[in-house]
């Protein structure tokens, strides 16, 4: 069970190891992207940690990370070629950075740290732990950039009328704002523990 | 002894890797690929039944320019279709305009364009693209009182606006050689 809760908070990939910070910047303007982004890495990831983990025995030191990196990147053509299939409107909106979740270092990191020295089950805990709270943590960063930047959350109105969206909060800027501001309300949580 | 080192070894996991990722991507791809044909090709024809609402479209000419559409209605071409692009300020902005015999637009669409979110993505506004409808040619951009033949520009987005309007001029031009004759 700690296995599973810790990539939510305690080792959030995002929020308190700051992996993947491109992805985390680029589609977060809106929630729905943000999702999307999320679902796909996780998917990528559990199966990635799953495959890996099987292995971890017959693959050679030497060439660990070259077959690492196959597996990851047939995990995502596989995703690719799935949202272009069935929802096509999320992987235009996606764009590019769904092969870029071959290079998403999360999805690496996890594959070294983990799934290469633990069990196919507790593999895929880890896989999914990361995976959600990657997910948890891209719709928190998008959840304040959708509502101020476009005035609406998931698509729908926030506020009655009259509200002027502040679009900088959707543009490049507004999201090295925003993530910057959660870490360090994250920080300050963390130190008050620590104090107390 | 290294055993788990042996050049062999190594080569072997990588190429029984390498074999087993490609069958199953192959699989996939067997699998998804007329799914995504086909979801371009739906694509394509709403886009085309919304600028200018026909029985069906023909392809008449396809150069790197632009590509044209026939739309015929009745049996007879009531207008084309053209897609064509213009530099825009986040890269090329693809636009397809549906334009009626007599030369006026009858609507336009954005199909492609990487604007900035909330100035130039704008431009894929309904009210931005209504401004077209029933302009000839040489239509210019104002960016306080447009005229007769003018648009109003998207404000903060004037290259955008531009653009776009270059792109539907373009259209026009190109629209005038493959009218009804």
């Amino acid at each position: 069970m700690n296995n599973f809760t810790k990539g939510f908070i305690k080792e959030n990939p995002v929020l308190v190891l700051l992996l993947g910070m491109c992805p985390s910047l680029a589609t977060t303007t809106s929630v729905i992207n943000a999702v999307g982004m999320g679902l796909s890495a996780t998917a990528v990831l559990i199966c990635s940690n799953a495959v890996i983990s099987m292995l971890r025995k017959l693959i050679p030191q030497k060439v660990r990370i070259a077959s690492y990196i196959a597996i990851i990147a047939a995990f995502v053509t596989i995703v690719e070629m799935l949202l272009k299939a069935y929802l096509p409107e999320l992987s235009e909106a996606l764009g590019v950075f769904i092969p870029l979740i071959v290079v998403n270092c999360i999805i690496l990191a996890r594959a070294e740290a983990f799934a290469s020295k633990n069990e196919v089950l507790a593999s895929i805990v880890d896989g999914a732990s990361m995976g959600l709270g990657f997910t948890f943590a891209l719709i928190i960063i998008a959840t304040v950039r959708e509502i101020l930047g476009a005035g609406t959350w998931c698509g729908l109105s926030v506020f009655t009328s009259g509200y002027q969206p502040a679009t900088m909060f959707i543009l490049p800027a507004g999201g090295f704002l925003t993530l910057g501001i959660i870490l360090g309300v994250i920080n300050l949580i963390k130190e008050g523990k620590k104090n107390a | 002894m290294n055993k788990g080192n042996s050049a062999l070894k190594m080569i072997l996991t990588l190429v029984v890797i390498a074999a087993v990722i490609a069958l199953a991507m192959s699989y996939v791809n067997r699998l998804t690929a007329p799914i995504i044909e086909q979801n371009a090709k739906d694509k394509l024809n709403q886009s085309l039944s919304e600028v200018l609402k026909a029985d069906e479209y023909t392809v008449l000419s396809e150069n790197d320019e632009a590509v044209v559409y026939g739309a015929i209605k009745e049996g007879q071409q009531i207008g084309v279709c053209v897609v064509n692009s213009a530099k825009g300020y986040g890269g090329d902005i693809k636009v397809m305009s549906g334009i009626l015999n007599d030369g006026t637009v009858s609507k336009i669409e954005i199909l492609e364009m990487s604007e900035t979110p909330g100035l130039g993505a704008n431009a894929g506004n309904e009210k931005f693209k209504a401004q077209y409808e029933g302009k000839s040619e040489n239509i210019g951009v104002s960016k306080t009182n447009p005229g007769k033949t003018d648009i109003l520009a998207i404000s903060g987005a004037t290259i955008t606006s531009k653009a776009v309007t270059e792109a539907v001029n373009d259209a026009i031009v190109i629209a005038k050689q493959w009218g009804d004759k």
